[in-house]
């Protein structure tokens, strides 16, 4: 292919490569002159406020499982629930987390009198729909004569859940919480710092420090440094959990 | 003695008459096909005798005593087999066993008998996944059987199994059916195959189609192992072919 290309096209690679050789050599400068320099004292918070967010992340997620589980079992067996529940959890899913925030925060405040509460909040709200609508989507794609089978053997209830709906849920239980980890990694940044009437209210966590390098300190090193260590954290839970867990999962539990 | 009786039985879907006027009996020691045409409402039918859904009208006796709820007396065995995918091929035909309240080394012990029977010993730790279709079927077989039913019920137990499979599983279920060793008294198995009807049924039930309704018994009284090539055979196939027609 190379031989076909015309004198002009080389001229522009050529340029290309010229301009993104600068461009890196400037940043690489910057880098260096930047970390030469002592690391911003905040730096030192950010193992403590990674597990301080992974904390609210966790919570969060424990609590959108215990309610979105039992709900979408139920649906799948109730098909009028189904027809109930569905049209208002769309609209649920449809407002976006950030947009409630404000209301969360006030309300939460007044009520709870703590910004963790409401940071929770937020998160779960950008997490658990993610769930809800992959596991209400496993629930119904449980074959009909699996439950004809269960039924007709005379399964208790909760050994039905034991033995046929929960490992039949597991795969899109998996989808769901990597989706919802996402929803509720964007939805983290914005919950832990928050300005109202010219009062900041933050807790310790890694959204609250990006957003206080970036608007309080404006110190491009610490968001940097900020910025790197949360994709890391995300990228080391996307490969040592959520992939092996959901590789698993679709191995041993899923229907052919 | 009848097992079981259907009276007058019906069924409705909405508006739509699936069901209609049902009245038969299910007795000691027979085998009973039912055939019709596809959306018949063979399969609603079998699920009536089971207890899975109740009837519109009319009435289920179980040895005399009205059915509310699953037939304790029935097991199914599925068109698709109905495994779980996650469970070994033990672990399969326990879960019948398991909801009992059997214990543990009797349930390992009878679940193991079926296996055997069913000619999957040594499977036992098989996943569904790792055998064919044929072998899976029989991993329903043994899960039905395991829980020692009166009254064996198969939906198209073998349509989804290519031809020469199909032929194994028919001549495995006709063993059963002889075993002394198997306490199975009374069969019945939906079917849209007409030989398959009169290979293995001492009685099969014709129905027709919108309603579904009885057109027609035919007993058929030939000796077992039965053969496709007897005249006798392709006889009965002829006849039930015209009351489907
Ligand atoms: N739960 C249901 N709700 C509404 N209609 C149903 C339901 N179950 C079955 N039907 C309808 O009842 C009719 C009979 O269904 P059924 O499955 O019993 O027929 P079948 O004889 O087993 O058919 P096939 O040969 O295709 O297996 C069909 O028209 C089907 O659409
Ligand atoms: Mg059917």
């Amino acid at each position: 292919m190379a031989r076909g290309k015309r004198p002009l096209e080389w001229v522009m690679a050529g340029a290309g490569i010229a301009i993104a050789g600068y461009l890196t050599w400037r940043a690489v400068d910057a880098l260096i002159a930047a970390f030469s320099q002592p690391l911003p004292h905040d730096a030192v918070q950010i193992p403590f406020a990674i597990l301080a967010s992974l904390g609210r992340l966790t919570l969060a997620y424990l609590i959108a499982l215990a309610w979105t589980v039992p709900l979408s079992i139920w649906i799948g067996e109730n098909e009028r629930v189904a027809r109930i529940v569905t049209p208002i959890a769309e609209i649920g899913a449809s407002i976006p987390a950030t947009a409630l925030f404000p209301l969360i925060v006030l309300f939460v405040i007044r009520i709870f009198g703590g910004m963790n509460a409401a940071s929770v909040l937020l998160v779960l709200t950008g997490m658990q729909w993610y769930l809800l609508f992959n596991l209400i989507a496993g629930a119904r794609a449980i074959p009909q004569e699996l439950k004809e089978m269960a039924h007709s053997l005379r399964l208790p209830r909760w050994r039905y859940w034991q033995r046929v709906v929960l490992p039949a849920l597991l795969p899109s239980l998996l989808t769901g919480s990597i989706t919802g980890w996402g929803g509720g990694w964007n939805a983290l940044i914005v919950s832990e710092y928050f300005v109202y009437n010219q009062k900041i209210y933050h807790v310790l966590g890694i959204g609250a420090l990006l957003d206080r390098a970036t608007y309080e300190l404006g110190n491009g090193v610490l968001i940097l440094l900020t910025l790197g260590a949360m994709v890391g954290i995300i990228i080391l839970l996307n490969r040592l959990v959520w992939r092996r867990l959901y590789q698993w999962a679709t191995r041993r539990y899923r229907f052919e | 003695m009848d097992l079981m009786r259907l009276e007058n039985v019906g069924k409705r879907f909405d508006t739509i008459s699936v069901l209609d006027g049902i009245t038969m009996t299910v007795d000691e020691g027979q085998f009973i096909a039912v055939v019709g045409p596809s959306g018949c409402g063979k399969s609603t039918l079998l699920r009536i005798i089971a207890g899975l859904i109740s009837p519109t009208t009319g009435q289920v006796l179980l040895a005399g005593r009205l059915l509310t709820g699953v037939n304790p007396e029935t097991a199914l065995v599925f068109q698709s087999f109905a495994l779980l995918p996650w469970l070994t091929v033990q672990a399969n035909v326990e879960l019948g066993l398991e909801a009992r309240r059997i214990l543990v080394a009797e349930r390992r012990r009878r679940a193991g008998f079926y296996i055997d029977k069913v000619g999957l010993e040594g499977y036992e730790e098989a996943y569904p996944r790792e055998l064919s279709g044929g072998m899976r079927q029989r991993v329903g077989l043994a899960r039905a059987l395991a829980v020692e039913p009166k009254i064996l019920l198969m939906d198209e137990p073998f349509s989804a199994l290519d031809a020469l499979t199909a032929i194994s599983l028919r001549e495995l279920v006709l063993d059963l059916w002889a075993d002394p060793q198997v306490p199975v008294n009374a069969c019945i198995m939906v079917t849209h195959i007409i030989e398959e009807a009169v290979e293995l049924a001492d009685r099969v039930l014709v129905l027709s189609t919108h309603p579904g309704r009885i057109v027609k018994e035919v007993e058929v009284t030939l000796p077992r192992p039965r053969d496709k090539r007897w005249p006798e055979f392709n006889e009965y196939v002829d006849q039930i072919f015209s009351l489907m027609a």
